[in-house]
């Protein structure tokens, strides 16, 4: 870290400047390839940096200072997302641009309240009552997308609240857990009195999950419905330091995951392709998806067939789920690799803001973010690579998807705000 | 609290960080689904890439072992590349088709990434991919495909010193140049002429099963050769009664391997028991498979030591818990030609580069060792007797000495007949196996074909 001494902005600045050379020579590869007009690279290299140096510029003037690791980690990320976007279908990889630059202003948006950041403490129980209501929403409104009945339809484009109130439930937690947290863990007296403590204490917990996850199952959305299931449970976790809860927590997982699997068809043909997707009565119908992919990472071997030199479109819907299996394809298992790493990267970022947070409720907004994101990444990459059986969710900032790139922008904003720090910064 | 929060973090990466060994695996186990499929034990799909690369390299050309053209790639009218196989019906099931529209088969796709050239050095523009010699003598294979003349069935010759397989014909068959026109009707043919039947079918054996049950009869019976039986027709054990195809009388065994009698191998295989039956099966390389780069399902001979006597008498006239196909059963008159040890069998003698350099050459190579030299005399011996006076005349060739057994397959509809030899007996150049479905006696049927065969291939 020798060269990158110095204050925090200089630190962001030289690496957005290290992202933009990446990003460069990757747009002037997308101009090169046959498919693509010259064009479509050099604005994405223009848009692309432009927009996050008039966003370090914007933080600059008003004097903001977040953790510098962050900007740079999301615009590579979200670079890459583009990059392979225009390579795969330039029709998306334009869409995702314009996400992208909703994204940042929201960004800056969200990181302009910064020192509002306990303001939602006051309102927890109408964020609750957001999440619900938003959840609920596509039951009645919405339309059914590849299986889940979780969207949104605007005409212009899709949108998918589930992706939103994932950062309203972790506010929310953050808020209760950080204020209530020695209440929970205390529990003595009597009968009646550890029943009335179970009741105010966890009960406003306890319903907002229920309600979150019965609606997520009604819609469909497995792998939303598991990552909020999660995420709360880590949190319950960190901030009450109860196994018993995390004892009981689980159990309940296995035992709903064991009734739905018998129960649900959707669920349960999603196990049997994980197990063994190379099946006669399977293989051409519904695990073709997944078998494309592993035939997509195994043509790619260690180096990757190339930028451009793969055939990742015989996977369907590669450009949202599937986009890491195209990545390694023509990247090989190094950028496979690379990618995963610069996830790590900003996981241990987010911890480190954490565990640098002046309190209950930042360390905990903070941890509560950086597990969302973290869980959607395994998820998702378990999913693609036969880990885990497929519960269709995006890869975080590369994924296409509007509603999932500008949701995870406010998330990022989110933990920024967190990290703001006045004093000196130490890496 | 922060405790926690380092545990969890500590959690998380080395989860993410597994991702990236596990992903690492994934060719490991994608090449292990892919050797199963060939055994049959799982599905497998092409990899789409590998037609779109067909279509835009020059892919390697295919030759019989004389340097015959057996397949090569031409470019089309649009610049688009196509495949053509001037042999026809004659190596439909070897080499396989490859159409943009049904995928790749066969040798196209057992030796796809060889033809593309995939991991050789030098880069040539259009990029060219390797040739491969076959082991195959198109002209004996011709002869197979028409001495199946349609009918149902295969045939497969092996030359048991070297492994090489000489021909490999599987009956009705199509033509992989009008595989795209034809593949409707193909698929809804009764008599499925995709099927490989000489490395994929699975069919009771019948008599020529004998040949295992007599190996595994003097490996573990001391004497038995010159033990007398009484044949009445029919053998009754434990809640079942097998029946002979006569009435043999006083018999010892190596006449009851000429004349085929049930009694005298169900009696013996009670002697053995299953463990004994199932170990020399496996030692022939039944539940196996043998690396062919074409699908292969190996015999196999179920029932893992827990047969029942029934079971067991039956299995051991080739009736009961066997099935095989002639691959299977050629690679048993292999390893009685040669003395006992099975070589390899192989189909790719080379590979040869775009420059016309040998990149690689299959070498003999021993595989299975099934008994010893002098017990694989003494079948060799029995065998002879069969051809010369027994079940098995009609495969006999004048003036050369020819060691076989037939096989008459019960099952519900009319049996299939069986044959499978070597010849010269002295020293085998050829040795062979044939199935006629529903086609009647072995020794009527399937041994004049074996005939001809054996006698090309000697003349060669």
């Amino acid at each position: 870290m020798v060269f990158l001494g110095g204050k925090p902005k200089e630190i962001e600045l030289h690496l957005l400047f290290t992202a933009g050379i990446y990003l460069l020579i990757g747009g002037i590869l997308v101009s090169l390839l046959p498919g693509t007009p010259a064009w479509q690279g050099f604005l994405a290299i223009v848009t692309t940096i432009g927009g996050f140096l008039g966003v370090h510029w914007m933080w600059r003037k008003r004097n903001f200072h977040p953790d510098p690791f962050l900007l740079p980690l999301l615009m590579v990320l979200t670079a890459t997302g583009i990059l392979f976007l225009l390579r795969l279908d330039s029709f998306y990889g334009l869409r995702q641009l314009v996400w992208m630059i909703v994204g940042l202003c929201v960004l800056s948006l969200t990181t302009s309240w910064h020192h509002h950041y306990r303001f939602w403490s006051k309102y927890k129980y109408m964020v609750g009552a957001v999440c619900a209501f938003a959840l609920l929403a596509p039951v009645f409104f919405g339309i059914e997308v590849g299986g889940t009945r979780s969207w949104l339809d605007f005409k212009v484009f899709y949108l998918q609240p589930s992706e939103f109130v994932k950062l309203f439930l972790v506010l929310f937690l953050a808020v209760y857990l950080s204020e209530k947290r020695y209440l929970l863990m205390k529990s003595s007296g009597s009968m009646w009195e550890r029943f009335d403590w179970l009741i105010r204490q966890w009960g406003p917990l306890l319903g907002v999950w229920v309600i979150s996850l019965a609606l997520l199952i009604i819609q469909r959305d497995l792998g939303m419905a598991i990552i909020y299931f999660f995420t709360s449970l880590v949190l319950i976790y960190v901030s009450t330091d109860s196994w018993k809860w995390m004892a009981i927590s689980l159990s309940l997982f296995l035992v709903a995951g064991i009734i739905a699997y018998f129960n649900f068809s959707h669920v349960h043909t999603r196990v049997e392709i994980w197990l063994n997707p190379w099946q006669q009565g399977l293989i051409t119908g519904s695990s073709y998806q997944i078998v494309q992919s592993l035939l997509a990472i195994n043509a790619g071997g260690m180096i990757g067939s190339g930028f451009g030199a793969g055939y990742p479109g015989f996977i369907p819907a590669v450009h949202t789920d599937f986009i890491f299996a195209a990545i390694c394809e023509e990247m090989g298992l190094l950028g496979g690799a690379a990618i995963i790493l610069l996830y790590i990267a900003l996981f241990f970022r987010g911890f480190s803001i954490a565990l640098k947070a002046h309190d209950d409720y930042g360390a905990l907004l903070a941890t509560g973010l950086t597990v969302v994101m973290a869980l959607q990444v395994f998820i998702i990459i378990g999913g693609v690579i036969k880990l885990l059986p497929l519960t269709g969710i995006t890869l975080p900032y590369i994924s296409y998807g509007g509603s999932s790139l500008v949701a995870n922008f406010i998330l990022m904003g989110l933990l920024m705000n967190v990290s703001h720090c006045k004093g000196d910064f130490h890496a | 609290m922060h405790k926690n929060i380092r545990y969890l973090a500590y959690i998380v990466l080395a989860c993410l960080a597994f991702l990236v060994i596990y992903i690492g695996f994934i060719p490991l186990y994608i090449s292990h689904v892919q050797s199963q499929s060939k055994n049959g034990k799982a599905a497998w799909l092409n990899d789409p890439r590998l037609l779109k690369k067909m279509q835009e390299k020059q892919v390697g050309s295919i030759y019989d072992r004389r340097g015959e053209l057996l397949a090569q790639t031409v470019t089309g009218p649009a610049g688009v590349n196509k495949r053509q196989y001037p042999m026809g019906h004659n190596f439909a099931h070897i080499i396989g088709y490859s159409s943009t529209k049904y995928g790749l088969t066969g040798i196209e796709a057992g030796l796809s990434s060889v033809l593309l050239g995939e991991g050789n050095l030098e880069l040539s523009n259009p990029p060219e991919g390797n040739s491969i010699e076959l082991t195959i003598d198109a002209s004996l294979q011709k002869l197979a495909v028409s001495l199946l003349g349609g009918r149902r069935g295969a045939l497969v010759a092996i030359e048991p010193k070297t492994g090489d397989i000489l021909a490999l014909a599987s009956s009705p068959t199509f033509d992989p140049n009008e595989i795209d026109t034809q593949m409707p009707s193909l698929k809804n043919d009764n008599s499925s002429p995709l099927l490989n039947r000489a490395t994929q079918g699975v069919y009771a054996p019948g008599s020529v099963f004998k040949l295992v049950t007599l190996t595994s009869v003097l490996q573990n019976i001391p004497g038995a050769a010159n033990r007398v039986f009484e044949c009445k027709g029919s053998l009754s054990g434990q809640g079942f009664v097998l029946k002979c195809n006569d009435v043999h009388g006083r018999i010892d065994l190596k006449e009851a391997l000429e004349v085929s009698c049930n009694s005298v191998f169900a009696a013996f295989s009670l002697e053995l028991g299953s463990r004994a039956l199932i170990k020399t099966a496996q030692a022939y390389g039944f539940n196996r498979g043998c690396d062919l780069p074409i699908n292969y399902y190996p015999g196999e001979v179920s029932g893992n030591g827990s047969m029942s006597e029934s079971q067991l008498a039956f299995t051991a006239i080739g009736q009961g818990k066997a099935v095989a196909n002639p691959m299977q059963m050629a690679i048993v008159a292999c390893g009685l030609a040669n003395n006992g040890m099975v070589m390899r069998p192989t189909l790719v003698k080379r590979i040869i580069s775009p420059k016309g350099e040998t990149i690689q050459e299959s070498k003999p190579e021993e595989w299975l060792n099934v008994t010893d030299p002098d017990r694989a005399e003494t079948i060799k011996d029995y065998m002879v007797a069969v051809v010369r006076e027994g079940s098995g005349t009609r495969a006999g060739i004048s003036g050369i000495e020819v060691a076989g057994k037939t096989g008459t397959a019960e099952n519900s509809d009319m049996a299939h007949a069986w044959f499978v030899g070597f010849a010269p007996a002295s020293d085998p150049e050829v040795a062979v196996a044939v199935i006629i479905e529903n086609g009647g006696s072995g020794g009527a049927v399937a041994a004049p074909v074996a005939r001809e065969i054996m006698s090309r291939a000697i003349d060669m």
